[in-house]
């Protein structure tokens, strides 16, 4: 398997006044392409910060992370704009679907910034809301809301979806069906699948775990034999 | 705690504070520095006009006997009366200035107003009181001798007093608007100060009860052909100069204020209601955690109570101050009166008290709706309206409209009330900006087209009175000029006016012109009344109307063939044969030539067009700073409004545009979002502010007195200018959030 993503010795510190934070410290790894990976860690560990960082919404303090070959901690604003359009899908704890658009929609928004042919429509099938195409996000539960989510994060094909907390907000049944979902589209479109969480259990499913504590990387397990997420007892 | 909580959330929201202060500041200083200063000035005036017991008519007639008096005392209508004897005179100092003399029997009516020395002494035959303004000028003090010559006969007489007289609020030299107190002014002296025993009044002062309209029908009934003239007090030439001054400024006041007021509390409720919006988890974490209602509301109306209180008591003091030293440096220069009665207090008072109340019941409504709600609702962020989809969105043309149209007509859509209060936000701002550029403009384009279009002499030699016709003609001619009569006429249809008279050959010297400013072309026996006249008096082409020179009770038959537009002087223009033929007198009051004529002809005193231009704008000074005011602060609350309508805006529209960052949208393309949403906020409150800013100036125009005539329109040049001021504030504050957007730390966002 080709390896895509790359952090090498990263280092993430957050200043406030006279105080520092050292939230990533020396972390480094390595994600192959179309692996499912899990990044566990309690609360306050840098596991959000972790995956910021290469979502491109944040930036290093020193270190590398290379995705696809290519230094990210070296783009620009402009770069990073268009490297977060390509290449990272995201999918948030509380959805984050534009409220004043429709769960086709909220798909279709993805034509703005990529140049590739999305059906909405299709993408909406895949996660199993075909009928709800016009249904604004008030509308929808948050199982729905999510599931509107994943479909918009994969409709433009990214290299990677990054998901914080994807099931935070859900309960264990509804949380079961997203992260099936998820792992499906891993399966099935080889969409590298990195979700961020601090539920063990899903580390079974997953084929590769690495564990945060303090900014630090803990450990990096891997998985020869991943269960189905609907195996799973949550 | 909370108050400690409440100091941050004031830190925290300081921009929308700040705006909320600055509205509340911005409205008050413009209502009540334009309410006071008009109110106080109409105050003062009446005060000193009471105070003096200024007379309600002046009744001009040479057999002011005590047959005469009794009739007058019997009219029924008559409460008081007293005589003068009223005379020019030339004043025996260097440059020989021109002062009116009062004879007066008693000093009971139109009373001297004494500033300095002593009080009028009825039983003084020596001693004369003086017009403080001409003594200033001409360097005389109390106890100074002066010599004063009418009609060959000198007086000279000790200065008793200096003081000023409720009859020359307003005096300015003959053919000049501009006062010029050392070549002019009034003297008041006692009946015993006349070289004679029998004193030749020709004025009778009266004060009377029941409208000068019925006082002057029952006056020639009783009294025809022994009286020259009646003169009403909305006649008399100081009483009507301060009356329009003051309702031109009353008329802007009642326009502008309140519209400055109105728009800062919309825009200021605006912002509470977001604001309290905004905090709505946390009033309900405090309502949860077990404060009660009262605390919460008390907690979030205090702020705004307090900074709108602040901001309004703030533009209450300073509005006034600023308003008076803006407008009376002018106004004293025209208007001579001895002291200024501030009024207001009650009324800054009570605008104090409304604009915090105001405040109170917004904010109090506004976390009314949030905190009677439970608190589980409450402490979640609020749930989107659920919207269906409108008949727009199910047409198939939708999908293919642009995302960024889409967007943002959903937007809209979903926050109605803003969207509301944004578009009368920006008609307001057009409003004001318009109709201030408007008026700005009219009264500059009606000085363009009297001086331009209408007039095209360069000196206008006055006239002496009873000047021989065979005298002007010589002057006449030694000039190259035209000869031009200039009087006033009484004309009435279904009421009576005072209307100018202008009776002059065909001449291309001053030209009789239309709305267009382009010329109408008159023959010898025609007609022609001003619009303005023709239009106050619902009279057209074809009517007859009956006319009387003033004083004599001999009514004309008149028919009016044509109606021109006069930027000054409203009346009736015809030809000198036209005039003789309706069997009145042509008496030239002066003649108008393209040559500048240096020094007197002939006795005549000279006016160059120049210099009427200059007193023009003398006259229009007061109107102009206070517009040139309103302009400046209309400016202020636009930038105000728009700023704060932006940042609502914006504040609304903030997580969404940082999801979109995050899913890869770039910034320019999310400026893109928020400039069209301005655009179409902008554009129809925009065109929606034209014509309300039309109807304003058509509301003002007839403020600016009888004889001015503006023609209210709107320019292109002033629509561009507002526009462009609009569309400025938009792009700086589009150019302000975009920055923002750029430098968003999309994570910090992500983890609230």
């Amino acid at each position: 398997m080709t390896n895509i993503i790359e952090f090498k010795h990263v280092n993430k510190i957050y200043e406030s006044g006279d105080s520092f934070l050292k939230a990533m410290d020396d972390v480094s790894f390595e994600i192959n392409e179309g692996e499912f990976v899990v990044i566990l860690g309690p609360s306050g560990a840098g596991k959000s910060t972790l995956l910021n960082l290469l979502g491109g919404l944040d930036s290093v303090t020193s270190g590398e992370i290379i995705v696809n070959g290519k230094h990210i901690e070296l783009f620009n604003d402009n770069q990073l704009t268009s490297y977060r359009a390509k290449h990272v899908g995201f999918v948030f704890q509380f959805y984050n679907l534009i409220p004043n658009l429709t769960a086709m929609e909220n798909i279709e928004l993805m034509k703005e910034i990529v140049d590739i042919d999305i059906d909405s429509l299709e993408q909406l099938d895949s996660v199993g809301l075909k009928n709800n195409a016009n249904q604004f996000p008030s509308q929808l539960s948050g199982g729905e809301q999510q599931r509107v989510s994943i479909a918009r994060a994969i409709a433009k094909k990214p290299t990677m979806l990054l998901c914080d907390e994807p099931t935070g907000a859900l309960d264990s049944k509804t949380g079961t069906l997203i992260l099936n979902l998820l792992q499906e589209m891993n399966n099935n479109l080889n969409t590298t699948l990195i979700i961020v969480t601090h539920n063990e259990i899903l580390s079974l499913a997953a084929d590769k775990t690495i564990r945060i504590k303090n900014g630090k990387i803990e450990s990096i397990s891997i998985n020869e034999n991943p269960k189905k997420v609907t195996e799973l007892e949550f | 705690m909370l108050k400690r909580k409440m100091l941050r959330d004031i830190v925290n929201y300081k921009v929308q504070f700040i705006s909320i202060f600055l509205m509340a500041f911005i409205g008050l200083f413009v209502f009540t520095g334009m309410y006071v200063e008009t109110n106080s000035f109409e105050t003062t005036i009446n005060d000193y006009y009471e105070e003096t017991n200024l007379a309600d008519g002046w009744i001009y007639s040479n057999y002011l006997v005590d047959e005469f008096l009794f009739y007058v005392d019997h009219l029924g209508a008559t409460t008081q009366m007293e005589r003068q004897l009223v005379v020019d005179s030339q004043t025996m100092l260097d440059n020989k200035p021109h002062i009116r003399l009062h004879f007066v029997e008693n000093n009971t009516l139109s009373k001297f107003y004494l500033l300095e020395g002593n009080q009028l002494d009825i039983n003084d035959s020596e001693g004369v009181w003086l017009d403080k303004s001409f003594a200033d000028a001409n360097n005389l003090k109390v106890g100074d001798e002066i010599s004063f010559e009418s009609k060959g006969i000198e007086i000279r007489k000790k200065i008793r007093g200096l003081g000023f007289s409720p009859e020359y609020v307003y005096y300015s030299p003959v053919a000049s608007t501009v006062p010029n107190h050392t070549s002019t002014g009034f003297a008041y002296m006692s009946y015993e100060a006349f070289p004679s025993d029998n004193v030749p009044y020709n004025v009778l002062n009266v004060k009377f009860s029941g409208t000068p309209q019925m006082y002057s029908k029952i006056l020639p009934y009783r009294l025809n052909d022994y009286y020259t003239m009646f003169l009403e007090k909305s006649n008399h030439n100081s009483a009507r100069v301060v009356s329009e001054s003051i309702s031109q400024q009353k008329s802007v006041t009642s326009i502008f204020p309140p519209l400055f007021i109105i728009l800062s509390m919309l825009m200021l409720s605006t912002t509470m209601k977001r604001i309290i919006a905004q905090q709505r988890t946390q009033i309900g974490i405090l309502k949860a955690t077990g404060f009660k209602n009262h605390r919460i509301s008390a907690h979030y109306v205090l702020p705004g109570f307090l900074l709108v209180t602040l901001g309004a008591l703030l533009g209450v003091i300073t509005g006034p101050v600023v308003f008076h030293m803006i407008a009376n440096p002018s106004r004293t220069f025209y208007f001579k009166f001895p002291y200024w009665n501030s009024i207001g207090s009650m009324t800054s008072i009570m605008l104090i008290l409304l604009v915090g109340v105001i405040s109170v019941i917004v904010s109090y409504y506004s976390i009314k709706d949030i905190i009677n709600q439970p608190v589980s609702i409450i402490i979640k962020p609020e749930a989107p309206k659920i919207s269906n989809l409108s008949f727009i969105e199910k047409l198939n043309i939708w999908k293919k409209l642009p995302f960024n149209f889409r967007w943002n007509y959903r937007n809209i859509r979903r926050n109605k009330y803003r969207a509301i209060v944004t578009i009368v936000g920006v008609i307001g701002c057009t409003v004001l900006l318009i109709s201030g550029l408007g008026l700005y403009e009219n009264i500059n384009e009606s000085k363009e087209w009297y001086f331009h279009d209408v007039n095209h002499f360069e000196s206008k030699l006055v006239l002496e009175d009873n000047t021989d016709l065979n005298k002007i003609n010589s002057i006449a001619q030694k000039v190259n000029g035209t000869p031009i009569m200039e009087s006033s006429i009484e004309i009435s249809k279904d009421k009576t006016e005072l209307a100018t008279l202008m009776v002059m050959e065909d001449t291309n010297l001053i030209t009789i012109t239309n709305d267009n400013h382009d010329k109408i072309k008159m023959d010898a026996d025609e007609v022609s009344i001003s619009k303005k006249m023709a239009d106050n008096m619902n009279i057209k082409v074809g009517d007859t109307i009956n006319c009387s020179s003033i004083g004599s009770a001999k009514n004309i038959k008149l028919k009016i063939d044509k109606i021109h537009s006069s930027p000054y002087s409203q009346g009736l223009v015809m030809s000198p044969n036209k005039l003789k033929d309706l069997g009145l007198n042509y008496t030239p009051t002066s003649i108008v030539t393209t040559e500048h004529i240096n020094g007197s002809v002939d006795g005549t005193s000279v006016i160059y067009l120049e210099n009427m231009m200059t007193f023009w704008d003398k006259l229009e000074e007061t109107s102009m700073m206070i517009i040139t005011a309103l302009i400046f602060f209309a400016l202020i609350l636009a930038l105000v409004i728009l700023y704060n309508l932006n940042l609502l805006s914006f504040t609304e529209m903030e997580t969404d545009i940082v999801t979109l960052k995050t899913l890869g949208f770039n910034s320019k393309y999310l400026t893109k979002l928020l400039a069209t949403q301005n655009l179409l906020f902008i554009i129809p409150g925009f065109l929606l502010g034209i014509p309300v800013g039309y109807i304003i100036l058509t509301i003002l125009m007839p403020a600016f007195g009888e004889d001015i005539y503006l023609v209210p329109y709107i320019s292109v040049t002033n629509m561009v200018v507002t526009f462009l001021i609009i569309i400025s504030v938009s792009i700086v504050m589009n150019l302000y959030f975009s920055r923002k957007i750029k430098t968003f730390d999309i994570t910090y966002y992500l983890n609230v």
